[in-house]
């Protein structure tokens, strides 16, 4: 039990400290500037749209 | 004005230049000491929460790949980042609370939008429930229709994008100066005629309310969405036109008839049916904001305010605009916020290490888009007490029930609309625009006013001779800033704040309250 008890706190810790370090260090933020949004706005680019007034 | 010095040191990062560097997101984020740092961490998780619920609805991947604009909702905590720049304790929480309920109130708007979509999540019964009501308009025709949605569609599209990104609005300038539209119209307009015409929409919903506000170039705007509304998609818009000199008591009986005939219009194109109880019930929760907003200026006229900046204007948005007493959740926000503002006041909270001037923001502002009202306190000790589209609702409306006030209703939701953000101190002539500013700045006890020039709004360029004599009379520092609104090819961010740094050290003869931050490399940033 106490076993059990230690993963599930360790895990947490580990978890709490991996996501801490995305947020303290903005990698949140840099990966989708940098990775995603790069990608989504050469998709938009190749897109014919229907442009009328 | 006397110095006012903060007794309480700052915890953790005491200056900013640290944070930026010249890419597109800050370096790291802020260090606000450990209670601090670990709430910000908490709202965080929350926010991610939130993006990931929306993520996870109706048409969202559809919808993502479909729109240009849905990219910058994946960096909506950068927003955040900019909008609680040095802020700690009982400022921080204010700031929080109020711009995640925005971004809830945002978040549920695309979930919404895309559900409806026809290009998205296609759900044509939700989408027969949908009025698309004007993101200028204020929403007061819309608080007796509890069964129907009003969805203001340009608020994710162009309004909120452009606070996550400076850049959003570009691509659709472009669009629109392609064919035709001159480059000196108000970008804002502008950006959502490029969104028409490029055919960036979501498509949805079963009749349409546009309104003549805010200015010229919204009703440009408004000329060419409402085409592709009728002609193409099949959807009617009705035409709603609040009076110019909304003091005037001989207008109001006209206003309350247009908002008679945008109600009769909903119900002949949705078949639903105006509820008295839903009304008046709506009209409760509007007088409960305006009291609460009220008393939030009241602290914010004292030596220590609490709730200001591009958050305070823009939880007015949501709450007036968008939400005018149909949601049933924001009492409750703006009772914790109240909490946190008294709270705030009775410790005598500060925001910055010292406050050397108080400052009210006047004129179009482009502070959504960048960090300024912030900026301003941590670089110069000025604090801005409010601004001009926080000045709006100023009476309670009726909110019982009876025959009499049936008819009453008409003229408070014309009131309502004439007197919504961006309108009540732009349309009315120079009492609204120039003379009341000094009221303010009296019951403010405000020293600085600060003079958003917007340099494509007609309305306010031609006070500015007004503004110079009056304020030089009253003995009130005036400082003026240009901007282009959401285009910032035509003034960068630091093109902005060199103005008012000018200011600060020729005219004012001072020195920065954290010199990190004076010149900023952020030109490049979202």
């Amino acid at each position: 039990m106490i076993k059990i008890g230690l993963i599930v706190i360790s895990v947490i810790a580990v978890l709490f400290v991996l996501l801490f370090i995305v947020y303290f260090f903005n990698l949140d933020m840099k990966f989708i500037v940098n990775v995603v949004a790069p990608v989504l706005e050469k998709h938009y680019d190749k897109r014919d749209s229907n442009q009328f007034v | 004005m006397e110095v006012q010095k903060n007794s309480k040191k700052r915890a953790g990062d005491r200056t900013l230049g640290c944070l930026y560097n010249t890419g597109k997101v800050r370096r790291r984020r802020e260090w606000r000491g450990i209670k601090d740092t670990m709430y910000d961490f908490y709202r965080w998780l929350n926010l991610w929460k939130i993006m990931i619920g929306v993520s996870l609805s109706k048409g969202f991947i559809k919808g993502l790949f479909r729109y240009r604009w849905m990219a910058n909702y994946l960096a909506v905590p950068h927003m955040i980042d900019k909008f609680t720049i040095g802020q700690r304790d009982e400022t921080l929480r204010i700031t929080h609370i109020s711009i995640g309920y925005v971004v809830k109130d945002v978040a549920l708007t695309i979930k919404r939008c895309l559900r409806g979509d026809i290009r998205s999540g296609n759900d044509k019964k939700f989408s027969d429930r949908c009025v698309l009501v004007d993101e200028n308009a204020m929403t007061s025709f819309m608080m007796g229709f509890p069964e129907l949605v009003a969805l203001q569609r340009e608020v994710p599209t162009m309004f909120s994008a452009n606070l996550i990104n400076q850049n959003s609005a570009v691509h659709y300038i472009d669009v629109a100066q392609m064919f035709g539209i001159p480059g000196d119209v108000c970008p804002m307009p502008e950006t959502e005629a490029g969104i028409s015409i490029d055919d960036d929409f979501v498509v949805m919903g079963k009749c349409a309310v546009q309104v003549n506000t805010t200015c010229d170039g919204s009703m440009m705007g408004n000329g060419l969405i409402a085409k592709r509304l009728e002609k193409e998609y099949g959807i009617p818009t009705f035409q709603m036109a609040s009076p110019l000199r909304h003091r005037n008591e001989d207008v109001q009986k006209y206003a309350a008839e247009e908002i008679k005939s945008a109600i009769a219009f909903i119900e002949e194109h949705t078949g639903a049916k105006w509820n008295w109880e839903a009304y008046f019930s709506a009209a409760k929760r509007v007088n409960q904001t305006t009291r609460n907003r009220l008393e939030w200026l009241d602290i914010n006229s004292t030596p220590y305010p609490q709730f200001v900046g591009a958050v305070f204007s823009l939880y007015n948005d949501t709450n007036y605009m968008g939400n005018c007493g149909r949601s049933e959740e924001f009492p409750f926000i703006d009772e914790k916020i109240m909490k946190l503002v008294r709270k705030g006041y009775e410790n005598k909270t500060m925001m910055a290490s010292e406050y050397r001037h108080r400052c009210i923001v006047w004129g179009v502002q482009p502070q959504y888009v960048i960090d300024m009202l912030y900026w301003m306190m941590q670089c110069w000790g000025v604090v801005p007490l409010t601004d001009m589209l926080s000045m709006v609702i100023e009476k309670e409306i009726v909110e019982e029930d009876t025959p009499q006030n049936r008819e009453q209703a008409y003229y408070d939701m014309a009131y309502l609309s004439e007197n919504m953000i961006m309108r009540n101190h732009t349309h009315g002539g120079y009492e609204v625009l120039v003379d009341e500013l000094w009221k303010y700045c009296e019951k403010m006890n405000a020293d600085m006013v600060m003079m958003w020039e917007h340099m494509s709004c007609k309305a306010l360029t031609g006070m500015h001779g007004q503004f110079e004599e009056q304020a030089r009379e009253r003995g009130i520092n005036l400082v003026w800033v240009s901007h282009d609104l959401c285009d910032p090819r035509v003034y960068s961010r630091q093109a902005i704040r060199d103005q008012f740094n000018q200011y600060m050290r020729t005219v004012m003869r001072e020195e920065p309250l954290d010199p990190t931050i004076e010149v900023i490399t952020d030109d490049n940033a979202w």
